[in-house]
């Protein structure tokens, strides 16, 4: 039994094996490769061995196949003269980049992990970055960040971690003109829920419980509504304002409905 | 095919993977350094030459001039042999044979140096 060029057809087997494990393409050399293995036969049917020797002298055709499918892509990357060339042409550019898809595609479970694995990365730098840029690198959106301060007391009855100011030594801050140009208090970092009946409709809105002069200390406006008075408030910091001055709650309705 | 003394002179001795794997492509690169070769023809030689102890899977021999081809150890070029038939030369390029000076000295060292450390000493010889 013979096949092409002579071969037998269990050579002709043994050659396509390793073909078919190397996933060669035409640009990889595949014609190339056959053509040397048929030779590498030929060549020692020619001296007198027999094709069941040959055979098995040749080894593993899956192991060859995959080493060859290592090896041999480089090998034609570099008689092509792309091998780290950075400067090829669009076209040179196109063949390889098919090329890359085309192998990927054969390696799926390889390709999912690089998939996976570059999602990972950029999403983790991407929070990382958003993190960094929002706390580190964009300004503070206020008028003047950098003439900021925060203050509290610290009294030796209180425990390590009280981060309070009293009303009294609020109203009293506010006298130092000479040191502070604006002195705001919160009752609370944290925002409250609250109902706001005022309109046709009630609502219901974020509270942040705050002194007069906020916005003026923060140096920005408010997005809607009136600020308070300071006059409103002295010297209770976060008391309601009084009839006689202008409400603030509409500073503190969210621009959006 | 190999006459029987051919047979009777080959080494014993089995080289372990690793060892395999330093010493092909240096012997390979050796070999076309001397004179161009055809794959077939470069095993029988690698096997005949080292006395069987570099003998390898027939097919092990084509990924490795693959890799030494992509380094630009070696070089292959298709031509028709005296026989009519188109084979696939290979031969050490340049850069070949400055790599295989580099691996000649660091050979020479690491045989030095194992002989100093008495890696050499014969199987009889007493401490």
């Amino acid at each position: 039994m013979s096949g092409r060029r002579g071969l037998s057809k269990e050579i002709e087997a043994v050659i396509q094996e390793v073909l078919d494990s190397a996933h060669l393409d035409l640009i990889d050399g595949r014609d190339e490769v056959a053509r040397e293995l048929r030779a590498h036969f030929e060549d020692g049917l020619a001296v007198g061995t027999s094709p069941e020797e040959m055979i098995e002298r040749f080894g593993d055709p899956i192991a060859a196949g995959r080493r060859i499918a290592k090896t041999r892509p480089r090998a034609a990357a570099h008689n092509r003269g792309n091998q780290g060339k950075w400067w090829m042409s669009p076209d040179e550019w196109k063949q390889e980049l098919t090329r890359a898809a085309r192998r990927l595609r054969r390696a799926p479970g390889f390709t999912a992990i690089v998939v996976l694995t570059l999602a990972l990365g950029v999403g983790v730098n991407t929070a990382i970055f958003t993190v960094l840029n929002a706390v580190l690198l964009q300004e503070l959106p206020y008028g003047e960040p950098d003439r900021l301060v925060r203050m509290y007391e610290k009294l030796e009855t209180w425990s390590e971690d009280s981060q309070f100011l009293r009303a009294p030594a609020i109203a009293e801050y506010r006298t130092w003109v000479d040191v502070f140009e604006n002195v705001a208090a919160f009752y609370s970092y944290r925002e409250v829920g609250a109902d706001l009946t005022d309109g046709d409709v009630p609502q219901r809105v974020s509270v942040l419980r705050v002194s007069s002069g906020y916005f003026e200390t923060l140096g920005r406006p408010p997005l809607m509504g009136r600020r308070y008075c300071v006059r409103a408030t002295a010297p209770r910091p976060w008391a309601r304002p009084s009839a006689d001055c202008e409400t603030g709650w509409s500073s503190f309705r969210s621009p959006q409905r | 095919m190999d006459s029987w003394a051919d047979r009777e002179n080959r080494s014993s001795v089995v080289l372990e993977r690793e060892w395999m794997r330093g010493a092909a492509p240096l012997a390979v690169v050796t070999l076309l350094e001397r004179r161009e070769m055809y794959g077939y023809e470069l095993v029988e030689a690698l096997e005949r030459d080292s006395g069987g102890l570099l003998a390898m899977g027939q097919s092990t021999v084509y990924p490795l001039l693959y890799n030494l081809e992509s380094k630009g150890h070696v070089t292959a070029e298709w031509r028709e042999a005296p026989n009519g038939r188109r084979r696939k030369y290979y031969k050490a390029t340049a850069a070949g044979r400055k790599w295989l000076e580099g691996q000649r000295s660091q050979w020479a060292t690491l045989v030095a140096a194992m002989t100093r450390l008495g890696v050499e000493r014969s199987e009889g010889a007493g401490i």
